[in-house]
This record gives structure tokens, C-alpha cells and sequence, in this order.
């Protein structure tokens, strides 16, 4: 179609425009055909499966849902969820905030090894990492060795499986997702601000808590979105470093499809998850933009 | 009579002195990030069969043991094929899609990208419960397709994003002056645009392929008989016990990640591997 634009002012004639117009018309729509094989790639591994799954969750009907708020294993992995996500969160942030400041204001070799190992960290598959924090936190694990041989501690910490382990893996995962939310708002931010600020008198502390931190908290927003977006999916991480008790919603869908074979509750936790996933993402995505 | 600093120098200078103590702040991070994953590397390295640190002797049992162990080799192998498939089916249905969307120029193109990028936002083990389900029905299930279609879905978003990222730099008069100048779809296509978007396309193939070989909640959840990803069987074992085998693989994993984050840098710097890398920063599928 592009092209009948380009020959149209030789074209005249009224039936030649028109012939034109449906043909670029046609043209447009033809372009169809491009977007035909990714439809059909989302008609079978998304857009049936998930209509599936919908279809299951309202099979369970009124008093099946009524029953699912009564399910200790639900309201608890609930539980579990929101108060993990919330804390890793916290934490996770925090970390990230130090890790992105470092980034921006460190000389250019600072610069390029921590965003190295930034990335490596980054792209480390979460099965070494579940492997790393099993190696270090179990009884007889690094750290316990090291703290006995210190004579720190006279018994091992009980800390995997459990929660100590899984939510630091859990921290230790999101960290480098909160870096770059952060860390692109930062080297945005107009030097000139901060000067005028120390030319006033300002103390690097002043600067710091009424200039910088301000102005870079859309970054803070977006990341603690996504890292909380992060943390409510998480499933490897319990399932390998958790106790049963430890389990987050993620978990009880598994445990419902897998091992109690029972299908409509399965689909109704992952609706759930669904759902709240669904309205942190267009949270996450309104944060992020505001710091463009 | 010594002048004044100018402030903007005062600030440098402050800016500079403060420098070290923010980089310093940053460490107890940095290690916290870094070093439980270094661990892995010295544990592996052991003469004996038990995974401790230090290892009381030091050898290359783990690594004997794992290369002659049938089951990881076969896994290995299947996860390949698998990532290789899908690799195939995103790069292709992704990078039509990207350059055929803003072709169509109509209203929703902002709405049809949105959905194109589901797959980044949806928590896997729904995706997993849906695909197990439906590949029940289709009897798919346990097979190496049926795994690597439900994986290429995962990796539809990053080609779609890189290609897109790529077109929006590509000056469509190019496209319009090789139509007028009598080129069909499948020339425009071939002169015009898949040499704008080849980088693209390759780097976005990289990250389907990290992205399959990673994965493993959907795998667990469709695999069968015959049918178990790498990941899936390091999960497994994983479950049960610590073996210096485990302790091998993880290191051979971390040393691929380097090498590519290395050889990455090596050829594009650091921002440039940092902003392809980031590019696909939208939750990670294999948590």
C-alpha cells in the first residue's frame, strides 16, 4: 500500500483512485498473513490453555470457592505470599538502591565490573543458585561449618530447608531485576540539580535525602512493583529450599494439579495468582513509564 | 589573591570524595549477589563423594562421574533439541509479527503488542497448569513439541522486543522506495528488512535459547517418559540430594553464563550487552 502512495499523483482519473483505494486496502489487510503465525502459536499455548483453565476455575462453583477460602493450605500460602513478597521486597530494594548508586557514581572501572557482575549474577540459571544456598545453608552447610569452627555458634542454625533459605535465594534472585528500573532513572537525573543544591551549601547527606532520593523514587516504585510482581510467581525456590509449611501460592497450584490430581482447584489458585498478578503489572507498568 | 572555586568545581570535588563511601556501601550487596553462587566452583572440585567445603582432597571425581553418567548426557541432549525448536518457533512467529504489526497501521497495533507481551507477565505455573491441561486433550504431553512449543510461546516477547526495537530504528522510506521501485513482499523482505533486524533476530534468539534451556516449571509439569528437559532433572535431584555431580553441572553452568556475559562484552561493551540483556528484563521464566 505503501507503494500506491508514492505513485499516487501520477495516477488520475476518479476509477483509478478508487482502485487504488481498495487495492491498499487489501494490501493493508493482507499484512494479516504476518501476524497469522504468532496467532496461532498463542491460540495453542496460551489463549486455549488459559480458557481452559478459566473454565475449570468456575466448575468449581459458589460453594467450591467458598470452600477454598476455608482451605488452610490456600489462606495459608496466601498468607505466605503476601508476607514474603512484602518483605523481599524491602529488602531486595534496598540492596538494588546501594548496587544501582554504586553503578552511576563509581569511576568507569567500578562501573564496568559491578554491572559485570551484575549481569552475571543476572543471568545465572535459578537451579545453580537454589544449588549455591542449599550448599551454604544446610546443617553441616559453609556457613555453619564456618561459624562452628569460630566457635560463633555451638550447634548448627537451622536454616534450610526453611524459611531463613528460601527468602535469602528469593532476595539474592530479584536483586539485578531491581537494578536496572532504578539505575535508569538515576543516569537520567540532571547533574546541574545536585550542584545547585551544593552550591547552596548542601551536605552530601542533604543532597542525598532531599534532592536524589526524591527525584529517584518513580525508579524505587517501579522496581519494588516488579520485584513484588517477581516474588508472587516464585515456585522453584520454596519447592526447593522450603519446608512444606514455607509453600507459596505457585506451590499449592503444583500441589493440586500434580500431586492431588485435582484439576478446578488447581485452575482456581492459578486464577487467583492470575488476577493479582494481572493488576500489579499494570501498576508496574504506569510506574515505569512515569519514569521515562 | 587566590580566586574563589567555581561552584560547579566544589561539586565535582564533593561528588568525587563521595564516591568511594557510595561504592564501598555497595559491597556488602555486591558480595551477597555474587559470592553464594562462586561457591559452587571450589565444592565441585573434589576427590571424594560427598559435597563439603573445603573438600577435604581435591580432584575431578564430580566431573568423571557426570560425563559418565548416561542420564545427564541424554537430558542434555533432549533440553538442546528442545531449545533449538523453539528457538526456531519464536524468531520466526515473533519476527513476522514485529514487522508485520506496524504495517497494518491500524488502531489497536499499541493493544495487539500488549498482548504479544503476555507470556512476560503471566506467572508460569498458570501458563504451566493451562498447557499441561491442553496438551492433555491434544495428547502432547511428555513430548519434545509439545515442550518446545509451550516454550517458544515464552519466547515470543523478547524477539518480539528486540525486533520491534530494531524496526523502530529502520527509515520506512526504505521500505516504500523499494516498493515503487517495483519489489514484491518477499524482496522488500528479503533486501530491506531482514538485514535492518538480523541483529536483533540473532540476539533475540540467544534469549529464547537462555530462557527454554532454563525453564523448568512447565517442563516439570508436561514432561513424561523420555520427555525430561536437563533442568527438570536438575531440579529433581536437587530435591532428594546434593551431589558433587550437582556441584559439576552448576559449575559448567556458571562457566557458560561468563564466558557468554564475557565474550558478550568483549564484542558489543558493556552498555550495549547490558541494554540487550535488559531488554528482555521482564520477570524471568525460569523462577
Amino acid at each position: 500500500m505503501m507503494a500506491l502512495r508514492t505513485i499516487g499523483p501520477d495516477v488520475s482519473g476518479q476509477s483509478s483512485v478508487r482502485a487504488a483505494a481498495v487495492a491498499a486496502r487489501r494490501g493493508r489487510w493482507g499484512n494479516l498473513l504476518w501476524l497469522l503465525p504468532v496467532l496461532a502459536l498463542y491460540a495453542a499455548g496460551l489463549v486455549l490453555p488459559l480458557g481452559i483453565t478459566v473454565r475449570r476455575a468456575f466448575e468449581l462453583g459458589a460453594a467450591g470457592w467458598s470452600d477454598l477460602l476455608h482451605n488452610s493450605l490456600f489462606t495459608g500460602a496466601a498468607l505466605n505470599t503476601v508476607i514474603d513478597s512484602t518483605g523481599i521486597t524491602v529488602v531486595a530494594v534496598l540492596l538494588a538502591y546501594s548496587l544501582a548508586a554504586a553503578i552511576w557514581r563509581g569511576g568507569a572501572i567500578a562501573r564496568a565490573s559491578l554491572t559485570t557482575l551484575v549481569v552475571i549474577a543476572f543471568l545465572t540459571t535459578v537451579l545453580v543458585k537454589i544449588v549455591a544456598f542449599n550448599a551454604l545453608l544446610r546443617d553441616n552447610g559453609v556457613l555453619n561449618t564456618l561459624l562452628q569452627a569460630l566457635g560463633v555458634i555451638d550447634g548448627p542454625l537451622h536454616l534450610f530447608p526453611g524459611r531463613p533459605a528460601m527468602i535469602v535465594a528469593m532476595v539474592q534472585y530479584v536483586v539485578p531485576f531491581a537494578i536496572f528500573p532504578i539505575l535508569s532513572v538515576m543516569v537520567r537525573l540532571d547533574k546541574r540539580v545536585e550542584q545547585a543544591a551544593e552550591s547552596l551549601g548542601a551536605s552530601p547527606w542533604h543532597v542525598f535525602v532531599h534532592v536524589v532520593l526524591p527525584l529517584t523514587l518513580p525508579g524505587v516504585i517501579a522496581a519494588a512493583l516488579l520485584v513484588f510482581v517477581i516474588c508472587t510467581g516464585f515456585y522453584v525456590i520454596p519447592a526447593t529450599l522450603g519446608t512444606p509449611r514455607d509453600q507459596l501460592l505457585a506451590n499449592v497450584v503444583a500441589l493440586y494439579a500434580l500431586q492431588l490430581v485435582d484439576f478446578r482447584v488447581a485452575s482456581a489458585v492459578a486464577m487467583v495468582l492470575v488476577v493479582v498478578v494481572g493488576v500489579l503489572t499494570v501498576l508496574y507498568q504506569r510506574a515505569e513509564r512515569a519514569t521515562r | 589573591m587566590r580566586k574563589p572555586p567555581k561552584p560547579a568545581l566544589v561539586a565535582r570535588r564533593r561528588r568525587a570524595a563521595t564516591t568511594p563511601l557510595v561504592v564501598i556501601l555497595a559491597m556488602p550487596a555486591l558480595l551477597f549477589l555474587v559470592l553464594p553462587i562462586l561457591l559452587v566452583i571450589p565444592m565441585s572440585f573434589t576427590a571424594g563423594h560427598v559435597v563439603e567445603f573445603p573438600p577435604s582432597a581435591w580432584g575431578l571425581t564430580a566431573y568423571r562421574e557426570l560425563f559418565a553418567d548416561e542420564g545427564w548426557r541424554e537430558t542434555i541432549m533432549f533440553s538442546l533439541k528442545v531449545s533449538a525448536l523453539a528457538v526456531f518457533l519464536s524468531v520466526l512467529t515473533a519476527g513476522l509479527a514485529a514487522i508485520g504489526l506496524p504495517r497494518l497501521r491500524m488502531r489497536g497495533e499499541g493493544l495487539v503488542a500488549a498482548v504479544i507481551l503476555i507470556p512476560l507477565a503471566m506467572p508460569v505455573v498458570t501458563l504451566a497448569l493451562g498447557i499441561f491441561q491442553f496438551f492433555n486433550q491434544l495428547q502432547i504431553n511428555g513430548t519434545l513439541v509439545g515442550i518446545a512449543i509451550a516454550h517458544s510461546v515464552l519466547g515470543v516477547p523478547y524477539v518480539f522486543l528486540t525486533v520491534r526495537a530494531a524496526l523502530s530504528k529502520l527509515d520506512l522510506a526504505l521500505v516504500r522506495s523499494a516498493m515503487s521501485l517495483g519489489a514484491g513482499t518477499w524482496s522488500v523482505f528479503r533486501w530491506v528488512y531482514l538485514p535492518a533486524i538480523l541483529p536483533a533476530l540473532l540476539s533475540g534468539a540467544l534469549l529464547v535459547f537462555v530462557v527454554s534451556f532454563d525453564e523448568v516449571v512447565i517442563a516439570l509439569f508436561i514432561s513424561g517418559p523420555g520427555a525430561i528437559t536437563f533442568p527438570v532433572k536438575l531440579f529433581t535431584e536437587v530435591q532428594f540430594n546434593l551431589s558433587p555431580a550437582i556441584m559439576a553441572v552448576s559449575t559448567l553452568l556458571l562457566a557458560a553464563v561468563v564466558l557468554s556475559v564475557v565474550v558478550g562484552i568483549l564484542l558489543f561493551g558493556v552498555r550495549r550487552t547490558v541494554y540487550r540483556i535488559a531488554l528482555g528484563d521482564g520477570g524471568g521464566a525460569g523462577r
